[in-house]
């Protein structure tokens, strides 16, 4: 028989907790404890009480199923619950909490020595020393709450197997399982391996183009070398040329001086030949016409000095001096001639000039002259029309005299007239009138002879005659006035006219002037141009004796140049050669200079690319990228095997709690089942293979009915399920090893008869080897049937 | 304040104790193994969870766990 565990429970105190509002004191005895009470009666928070004194905390906390607020009554602004537990051989500890809903919670803790403790580490912590349990484990053995009896007795396989593992407290080994997930390790090796494929394509494209350069590198080098040999060959053959250039120093520089009076002496001699004869001969044609041009120039002195002068091959150059000289003389001369006729055409030129002005002034003159003229004609011709001013004089102051007789006697006529008319009229009405002027009697034959002279004196011829005499007296009097103003304007215009008569004769006179100088500079322009043409034959023929001469003088000279050319053209020849051989060597060596610095510019390019940088730089990314893709790959080496071996652990530890619970199920079993159906009962661990999750254990509850095992859901009663259900709880509490003496049962048998229940009930606290059992039931004659049992009675709190 | 667990203490034990069994020979998933259990002792699945992505993003190292061993 196993010792009798040592913490037992004896008073609880709750008040403002769950349904219990005022203050409620419950004590514990030893042996079996029932608590009995209808449904809302606080059977199930009376469990909650003690496990939150013990804890702090509950089932249904730890899982949020509500707030810890909620623990505290509806009614209350608090809770507090205080629990005393008696440890064997210490003492009564007690363990109070208290909750407000503004305070937060506190929590004491007094042991038998007097001892307080208030601080919520060391409280849990020696509590669970005391209890050897956590709250964990307290919830799978000590107090298993019927939320789980449910889900074994009416759950599927898989969930009665996560329920199993949950009370054995290994539900966290499959959490860790399912926790080690490797899909995101394997999704981000999957990126990891790409990229490394990448990479590792782009450094073998690397690689070979690195090589490629190598390749290019070692054929520049090659070539290089090749360059560099053959341009060693040419400077020494460079070297050769200039030492043997050295030999000819100087010659090039007399080459070309000798050359150069070569070809002028060449050009000087070349033509036909010459001989003296006839130099001697263009002298004395020379000084014929010399003869000539002095006499033109009336230079006799210069005439006197050619006489005695002998032409001979001995005399020649003095003879061509003496021409020098006095061709030089009638040069004299004939720039004298020219110098006078230049003189004589700027007067001319003067002279042109002051015609010109004339002229310009006569023009200017001419219009006055013109309208003096035309009023001279005019008076001219008035005078023989009208006579002299005196006539014209008398005959206005003639007409002017009549003009007024006339115009007098008109003016009687028009009087006399009227009158007439008057008495004729008076006398054809009263045959005889008196006439109101002289006052004679008129009769009236006065009409008869008034009516006749009308007829013959006509007023109209009268005043007729007075219109033709005004005419004639307007015309002379405007002829004379026109007479008088052609005279003023004579007197106004008569300077002009004696300055133009003036300019005019002087005109003629530069006329003549001109034409005599025209003459003049004709003439001796005609001379002087015969004379220079003499001169320039003479000069001509100077010069081609002067030439002839120095010819004569070059051919000597010449022959000793050509000899000395004729040597320094051979030698020069073979210089050129050297030279050209030099030139040639030189352009061959500035090529391969120029090949050789194209071929390093090429090299230098090929060793400076970014292929060896990039080649590197993929190279080490490469590196990173496998140091991360090997750590990934241990990485999920490490967790597939931490994840197979949980599921291993997982395997195990199931089999080792299988085993004592399935012994001690049999042994609740025989001791308390009262009937003989179910002969045997185990819990047992199978495992199967899952394509998906790989290998997994599951567990399997069997009842031996009829010498045959069976799953206990399939055969067996709701009653005797919830028997078996409670076997295992039991089980469970025997699986963990704790110092708690009292195990709570809520409600372990639902469905089963009193008879039964009593039985179990009566038995229970011997088959767990405990000294308390505390439990539920809504049965109140169960108690009545149970011998040394302290009943607690809830009430259901309206 | 008592640090709050998510796995009681015997259990944890007798994982540790499977688990030296089962990865005896291999030190360093032992090792790991046990890591990962401590995680969820602290911090539940989360915690394993948050592990395993500390691990992954290099921010903690493969083998540190057997380093702290």
């Amino acid at each position: 028989m196993k010792k009798e565990l040592a913490v037992l429970l004896r008073r609880v105190e709750v008040e403002g907790f769950r349904c219990f509002r005022d203050k409620r004191v419950f004590d514990f005895k030893d042996g079996l404890n029932i608590i009995v009470g209808p449904v809302g009666s606080g059977k199930s928070s009376l469990f909650e009480a003690i496990e939150y004194g013990f804890f702090g905390t509950t089932f249904g906390l730890r899982r949020r199923v509500y707030r810890r607020e909620d623990l505290v009554n509806v009614e209350s602004s608090g809770l507090r619950v205080l629990v005393e537990f008696e440890v064997e051989d210490e003492g009564v500890y007690s363990v109070e909490r208290i909750f407000t809903l503004d305070g937060g919670e506190k929590v004491h803790v007094r042991t038998p020595f007097g001892e307080t403790f208030s601080k919520k580490s060391i409280v849990d912590e020696m509590l669970r020393e005391l209890l050897g349990l956590d709250v964990f484990e307290y919830e799978r053995s000590v107090s298993i709450n019927h939320v789980f009896l449910f889900l074994l007795t009416y759950g599927s396989p898989s969930t009665r197997s996560r329920v199993i593992d949950s009370l054995l407290g290994i539900d966290a080994v499959y959490k860790i399982m399912r926790s080690l997930n490797v899909a995101e390790i394997r999704r981000r090796i999957k990126d990891i391996e790409g990229e490394a494929a990448y990479l590792r394509d782009r450094l073998r494209v690397l690689e070979e183009r690195r090589e490629g350069i190598e390749r290019q590198i070692e054929e520049k080098l090659k070539e290089i070398d090749v360059k560099k040999r053959l341009l060693s060959e040419v400077k020494k053959d460079l070297e050769d040329v200039d030492r043997r250039l050295s030999e000819f120093k100087g010659l090039d520089e007399e080459y070309h001086k000798v050359r150069v009076l070569y070809e002028i002496l060449s050009r000087e001699v070349a033509g036909r030949e010459i001989n003296v004869e006839e130099i001697v001969l263009e002298l004395e044609r020379i000084r014929v016409r010399l003869g000539r041009i002095l006499n033109a120039l009336l230079l006799a002195d210069e005439a006197e000095r050619l006489e005695p002068v002998v032409i001979r091959e001995d005399t020649i150059r003095d003879v061509v001096k003496l021409y020098r000289e006095i061709l030089g003389a009638a040069w004299n001369t004939y720039e004298e001639f020219s110098s006078n006729i230049k003189y004589l055409k700027g007067e001319l030129e003067k002279k042109q000039f002051l015609l010109q002005e004339l002229e310009k002034r006569i023009i200017e003159l001419e219009p006055d002259v013109e309208e003096y003229r035309r009023a001279e004609a005019e008076l001219e011709r008035f005078y023989k029309k009208y006579g002299d001013e005196s006539t014209l004089r008398n005959e206005v102051e003639r007409l002017g005299f009549e003009l007024k007789r006339l115009e007098a006697k008109n003016a009687l006529m028009i009087c006399v007239s009227r009158i007439r008319r008057f008495l004729a009229k008076e006398v054809v009405k009263k045959k005889e009138v008196e006439c109101p002027v002289c006052g004679n009697k008129v009769s009236a034959d006065f009409e008869k002879k008034f009516r006749e002279d009308r007829k013959k004196e006509s007023i109209e011829n009268v005043e007729r005659e007075i219109e033709d005499m005004k005419e004639r007296l307007e015309e002379l009097k405007r002829v004379l006035k026109e007479i008088e103003e052609l005279k003023v304007l004579m007197i106004e215009k008569e300077d002009k006219l004696d300055i133009y008569d003036e300019l005019s004769k002087r005109r003629e006179e530069l006329l003549s002037e001109i034409q005599r100088l025209r003459s003049e500079i004709n003439e001796s322009e005609a001379k002087i141009r015969e004379i220079g043409v003499e001169l320039s034959r003479v000069e001509g023929g100077m010069k081609l004796v002067t030439e002839n001469i120095r010819r004569l003088e070059r051919i000597g000279e010449f022959e000793n140049i050509k000899k000395k050319y004729s040597e320094l053209s051979r030698k020069w020849a073979e210089y050129k050669q050297l030279m050209e051989n030099k030139a040639r060597l030189e352009d061959t060596l500035r090529k391969i200079e120029t090949e050789i610095k194209l071929l390093e510019k090429e090299l230098a390019g090929l060793s400076s690319r970014d292929v060896l940088a990039e080649y590197s730089e993929v190279s080490q990314r490469l590196n990173e990228v496998e140091d991360e893709l090997n750590r990934l790959k241990t990485l999920e080496s490490l967790v597939l095997k931490a994840r197979n071996a949980y599921r291993e652990v997982q395997t195990r530890l199931r089999m080792e709690k299988v085993n004592e619970i399935s012994s001690f199920m049999r042994k609740v079993l025989a001791e308390l089942y009262p009937y003989s159906d179910i002969e045997d009962v185990r819990l047992s661990v199978f495992e199967r293979f899952d394509e998906r999750k790989g290998r997994q254990s599951m567990y399997l509850i069997e009842a031996k009915i009829g010498g045959e095992w069976s799953v206990f859901s399939s055969k067996l009663s709701d009653g005797q399920k919830s028997f078996i259900m409670m076997a295992l709880f039991l089980g469970f509490f025997k699986n963990i090893k704790h110092n708690a003496g009292f195990i709570l049962l809520d409600e372990p048998l639902p469905n089963i008869d009193v008879v039964f229940k009593e039985r179990v009930f009566s038995r229970i606290k011997d088959i767990l080897g405990v000294r308390q059992v505390l439990l539920t039931t809504q049965s109140e004659d169960i108690a009545s049937r149970l011998g040394d049992v302290n009943i607690i009675f809830l009430k259901r709190l309206e | 304040m008592s640090e709050k667990r998510y796995l009681g203490r015997s259990v944890e034990t007798s994982i540790k104790s499977e688990l030296k069994r089962v990865l005896g020979e291999d030190r360093e998933a032992l090792m790991f193994a046990e890591k990962v259990l401590e995680e969820y002792v602290h911090g539940g699945s989360r915690a394993v969870k948050r592990f395993l992505e500390r691990l992954l993003e290099g921010e903690e190292g493969v083998g540190s766990s057997t380093e702290k061993g």
